[in-house]
This record gives structure tokens, C-alpha cells and sequence, in this order.
């Protein structure tokens, strides 16, 4: 006992500027080294797949744009015009559900709020369903555009009703019931399940097979449009980042309280609302579906980093992208050359984390 | 007037710096709503809040913030920030203009005075409830740290700051407080116990209802009359409460 007792007041002895704890070990590399693995996981996804194109092949075709061989057009076809989109448009995404799930859990003042979990992305998802069928109806030359843009634009309406909503259930005084909040989120969630349903009823074989897609989430159908059809999105959740960390890191304490330390928590919250839709709407809109990636990323690295938003929010946009890259990997070789829907990898991964968190932490959460 | 109820009327305060004013009253008197109109958390439909004679709702948030800290009640956080992280967080506020240079000493600091500078790595949702309270007095002392800058007396408005502390740590929160005002900083402090407000107090507001019932010094306020008027303590209550210590 008296060791223990010695050993404490030896590291208060040392002094602030000398003790180092773990947190303190992990915040100073976790932003370097997660921007190494996201780096690899993303040459990964190029190099590997059903075609084998070899390494040295990838090495030679980034050469080429500076005057080396080229290479065949059936290589040049899988990267540039499959695998690439295909991955950029993973790391949109997840570097999105990411960044989104960390900062929903902030507004919601609640490490349990995932826009996937609460609803944000059934309503986002009945949108873009919404949008699939009318497509139908609509003049052939509205119809082509009406998957490119109208879609991202559809789901981020979507979520943003649904936030809303959930919002002004869920928060009284600028407390949040997270009983609430899970509940109306379910019930939520079972209303425009059931609005989709009944879409689904109506539609023909073709769209039958696009919805099925939403429901499961796949990253199939990337293509270089798609990507720079969310990429706005996206890029304004990033933007966004460093203006919103302080305020959100106040609003950890209480509204009130970030009130009190001069934060403008209307307007914060008001732009944290449409941050979040948009950048749900957008990777709904680009690839269904995808639950747990918001709540998995930030709350495995909140255990390492602790949760001030000014670290932990970029860490979010590089794990989340590594992460949903990877499971894309999975998706598309584990069953090769068949696909498994992404949306079932993230699960089988995200559950689990997920009842960890209430496990392991029932004390710091209060239902 | 909230849900139809009016909470505060005719509440008039003047808390000049310099001053440690003790906001006292029964429950439901309206003590947390005053302090809320004085922080300006809430709007008052009638009447004014006034800082340097000008109205409050004329400074911009940030403003507010660089010279005027709130303690709450009750603070729930349910995200894994230490103790360190919880106190920066009053420094790093929308308050802080320029940069502070030595953020790890000034928490350092702050926890020093509310006795918590020994483990300030541990998790802050593991301390107790007095704990918690403490380290949201040296986060909130972080925010206005000079009780005086660059002329411009700052301001302390404290919640029941005592509500949770043991004897030892309430009678060390209010001598912070006492030494804050008395190097010209302006401290408000809702307060429950009668005792400590006397002592430590320049200045006690006595609200009953929403009114302002008295205002004064501690011993021209607290009297047997307004014991029996504002807490409607009988004679037999206050004697088992204050024995034979004299009380006017």
C-alpha cells in the first residue's frame, strides 16, 4: 500500500509538464498514424480485387501520367474507372458517417446517437426511395439527372425532417431523454419503414432491385459522377470541422453552460443539424444504408483520445474512411466475385461495439 | 412568467464589484430564476439587466462571456473527459480572445484551489458528486480567472455552489469566493445555509415569492422577524436550529 501511495505522489511530483498519461501518448500520434493506415487501406482498395492487377502495374500506371508506360486498357479500365470511384467514394462516405455520428453525439450531448441508429437515415433513405419512383414519372431529360443530383438533395431533406424531429421530441430545456430520443427514433424509423414498404409494394422489378440496394447499403455502384455528387456534401461537413469543435465541446457540458462560455448554442445547433443531415443524406444518397460506422469510429477513439471534438473530429473523417474502405474490401472478396452487402459487414461489426458500450459504461450513461 | 406562473416581480439587485452578494429564500422563491435573468439565460418580460448601465442584450455572447462565469447546479456529462480536460475547457471557452500560453499550469492551478490537484487524469465521471461540483468551480474559474482585467472587474454568479460539499469544502468554496470579490471581482451566490451567507457575505438578498423581501448586511438581514416571515420557522424551530447564539 505505502508503494502505491509513494508512486502517486512521486508522478504529482514530476509535475504537469513531465507526467504523460496514456491519453496524452495516444493524442500525440493517433492523427499521423491514422493518416498512414487510412493512406494504405486506400492503396489496398485499388490493388486488390476479383482482376488482378499487380502492384508493380499500379506503380507503373502512376508513373505513366508522368511519361512512362502505359497500361492495358483493360488494367487502365478497372482502376480508373471500377476500383477508384469505388474507393474515393468509400472514404467519402465513411469519412462522413464518421465525422457525422461524432458530432450527432455532441448535439444529443449522448455517445449513443447514430444517424443510422436514430432514423436520420431511414428518413434519408425514404427520400431517395421517394425520389427512384417519381424518377418514373418524370420527363425522360429530368429523369437522367434526377439520380445525380435530385437524390443527394432528396436525402439530405430527409434527414434533415427526420433530425428535426427527433430533436424536438426528444429535448426539453436543452436536455435530451436519451430514452426519448431512442424510442422516437424507433418509432421513427417504423414510420418511414413502413412509407418505404408501400413504395416498394408499387414499384416495378427494376426499381425493386435499386431499393434492395438502399436497404443493405453497397458501394456497387460507384462511379465518378456519384462521387462528385456528394462531394459538396461532404467537403462542407469537413470545413466545418475546426469552426464547430469548440462550440460542440462546450455543448458537452450543457447547453446552458456552453451558453454561459459565450457560445451562440442556437445557432450552433441549428448548423450542427444541417451539417449532419447533409452529410447523411449524401452517403444514403450515394451507397443505402450503412449503419454503426457514426458510432463504432468516434467511440473507439474517444476511449483512446478522450472526446475533445478538435482532435477527435478528424480522427473521425480518417478512421471512418479507413474503416468503411476496408469493410468494402471485405464486402467484395470474402464471396468473390458475388458481393456482401456492406451494410451486413458494418453490423456484424458495429453490434457488438455497440452493446459493449452499454456494458462497459453504464455508469456514465443514464437512460 | 414561466408556464403561466410569475417567478420573479419587483426583484431589483445591484451587485457591484468588489462585493460577494448572497442571494438567499425558501425553495421556489425564485433564487436560481434570478441568477438565470441575471446571466441572461433567460429574458425577464418586464425589466432589465443592466451591465455598466448598459443592457445586457446589447453585448454579444462572447462578450458576456470573457467577464462573467456561471457555476450550475448540477452539471451531467456523459462523455469520458478528465478532470484536466473538464477545467481547459473553461480557458478554451468562446471566451478567451487571446491566447493563454501555460494552459497546462493555469489547470493546474485551478484544481490546486479546489483541493483536486492530485489525479487530474482521472475520468471525470467516476468522481463524486461534491467532487464533480469542484471541478466545475475551477473550470468556471478558469473562464474569469483575473477578478480584475485590464480595469474591468469580472463576475462569479454561483448556483448553490455549497450544495454537495462536505463542511470542510463548502467553507473553502465560499472563502474562494470571499477573496475573489475582496480583490474586486463581483461574486452572486444563491446560498442555502443562512450561517455561511452571514459569514462569508457582504451583501444578502432575501427573496420570498419572487420579491425581493429584504436586502441589506447579513446582520441587519438576518433576523428572528425575517425567519419567521420568509421560512414561517417558528420560535421553537429557529431555537432548536440557533440554540443561544444571538440572533437580533
Amino acid at each position: 500500500m505505502a508503494s502505491v501511495a509513494e508512486s502517486f505522489e512521486n508522478s504529482s511530483e514530476f509535475g504537469q509538464g513531465a507526467t504523460r498519461s496514456p491519453r496524452d501518448f495516444w493524442k500525440s500520434i493517433c492523427l499521423p498514424s491514422l493518416a498512414v493506415v487510412f493512406a494504405v487501406v486506400m492503396i489496398l482498395s485499388v490493388a486488390i480485387g476479383p482482376t488482378s492487377v499487380s502492384f508493380g502495374a499500379l506503380g507503373r500506371w502512376l508513373v505513366s501520367f508522368v511519361g512512362g508506360e502505359a497500361l492495358s486498357l483493360r488494367d487502365q479500365v478497372v482502376l480508373f474507372d471500377i476500383r477508384m470511384p469505388r474507393t474515393v467514394l468509400g472514404a467519402l462516405i465513411g469519412a462522413s458517417l464518421g465525422v457525422a455520428g461524432a458530432m450527432m453525439q455532441g448535439l444529443f450531448r449522448n455517445p449513443l446517437a447514430d444517424p443510422g441508429l436514430i432514423g436520420v437515415a431511414s428518413g434519408s433513405s425514404l427520400a431517395a426511395v421517394s425520389v427512384i419512383v417519381l424518377a418514373s414519372h418524370l420527363p425522360v431529360a429530368l429523369a437522367v439527372h434526377a439520380g445525380t443530383y435530385l437524390l443527394p438533395l432528396a436525402a439530405f431533406f430527409g434527414g434533415l425532417v427526420t433530425t428535426l424531429v427527433l430533436y424536438k421530441v426528444s429535448t426539453r430545456g436543452g436536455e435530451t431523454s436519451i430514452a426519448t430520443m431512442l424510442l422516437a427514433g424507433i418509432a421513427l424509423g417504423a414510420l418511414t419503414g413502413a412509407v418505404t414498404g408501400l413504395l416498394i409494394f408499387k414499384s416495378d422489378d427494376a426499381q425493386l432491385r435499386d431499393f434492395t440496394f438502399w436497404s443493405m447499403g453497397s458501394l456497387g455502384a460507384a462511379t465518378w459522377q456519384r462521387v462528385l455528387s456528394i462531394l459538396p456534401f461532404v467537403l462542407a461537413l469537413l470545413f466545418s470541422i475546426p469552426f464547430l469543435s469548440k462550440g460542440l465541446n462546450a455543448l458537452l457540458l450543457g447547453e446552458a453552460e456552453a451558453f454561459h462560455m459565450g457560445f451562440n448554442t442556437q445557432k450552433l445547433k441549428r448548423i450542427l443539424i444541417i451539417v449532419v443531415a447533409a452529410a447523411t443524406g449524401a452517403a444514403v444518397s450515394a451507397a443505402g444504408a450503412i449503419g454503426f460506422v457514426g458510432i463504432v469510429v468516434p467511440h473507439l477513439l474517444r476511449l483512446l483520445i478522450g472526446p475533445d471534438h478538435r482532435l477527435l473530429l478528424p480522427c473521425c473523417a480518417l478512421l471512418g474512411a479507413a474503416l468503411l474502405v476496408a469493410a468494402d474490401m471485405v464486402s467484395r472478396s470474402i464471396v468473390a466475385p458475388a458481393e456482401l452487402p456492406i451494410g451486413i459487414i458494418m453490423a456484424v461489426i458495429g453490434a457488438p461495439v455497440f452493446l459493449s458500450i452499454l456494458l462497459g459504461r453504464r455508469s456514465l450513461i443514464s437512460l | 412568467m414561466r408556464g403561466g406562473r410569475t417567478l420573479l416581480s419587483q426583484a431589483t439587485l445591484a451587485a457591484p464589484a468588489g462585493v460577494f452578494t448572497a442571494i438567499i429564500g425558501p425553495n421556489g422563491a425564485g433564487k436560481s430564476t434570478l441568477l438565470k435573468c441575471l446571466s441572461g439565460e433567460l429574458h425577464a418580460d418586464q425589466g432589465s439587466v443592466m451591465l455598466d448601465g448598459k443592457p445586457l442584450s446589447s453585448y454579444r455572447s462572447e462578450e458576456i462571456a470573457a467577464r462573467r462565469a456561471v457555476l450550475p447546479q448540477t452539471s451531467t456529462l456523459s462523455f469520458p473527459f478528465t478532470l484536466r480536460e473538464v477545467v481547459a475547457l473553461g480557458i478554451r471557452s468562446g471566451a478567451s480572445s487571446q491566447p493563454i500560453y501555460d494552459v497546462g499550469r493555469r489547470v493546474s492551478e485551478a484544481l490546486e484551489r479546489v483541493g483536486l490537484g492530485h489525479y487530474p487524469d482521472q475520468l471525470y465521471a467516476l468522481l463524486s458528486g461534491g467532487e464533480k461540483q469542484r471541478v466545475q468551480l475551477a473550470r468556471v474559474l478558469c473562464q474569469v480567472w483575473e477578478p480584475v482585467k485590464d480595469g474591468i472587474p469580472s463576475a462569479l454568479f454561483l448556483d448553490e455552489p455549497t450544495s454537495s460539499l462536505d463542511l470542510k469544502h463548502q467553507i473553502g468554496v465560499l472563502e474562494l469566493a470571499r477573496d475573489y470579490a475582496s480583490a474586486g471581482g463581483c461574486v452572486v451566490a444563491v446560498l442555502h445555509d443562512i450561517d455561511l451567507a452571514s459569514v462569508y457575505a457582504d451583501h444578502v438578498v432575501v427573496l420570498k415569492q419572487g420579491r425581493v423581501h429584504a436586502s441589506g448586511a447579513p446582520e441587519v438581514v438576518v433576523t428572528r422577524k425575517m425567519l419567521s416571515q420568509v421560512y414561517g420557522l417558528s420560535d421553537e424551530m429557529i431555537e432548536l436550529k440557533w440554540g443561544m447564539k444571538q440572533l437580533a
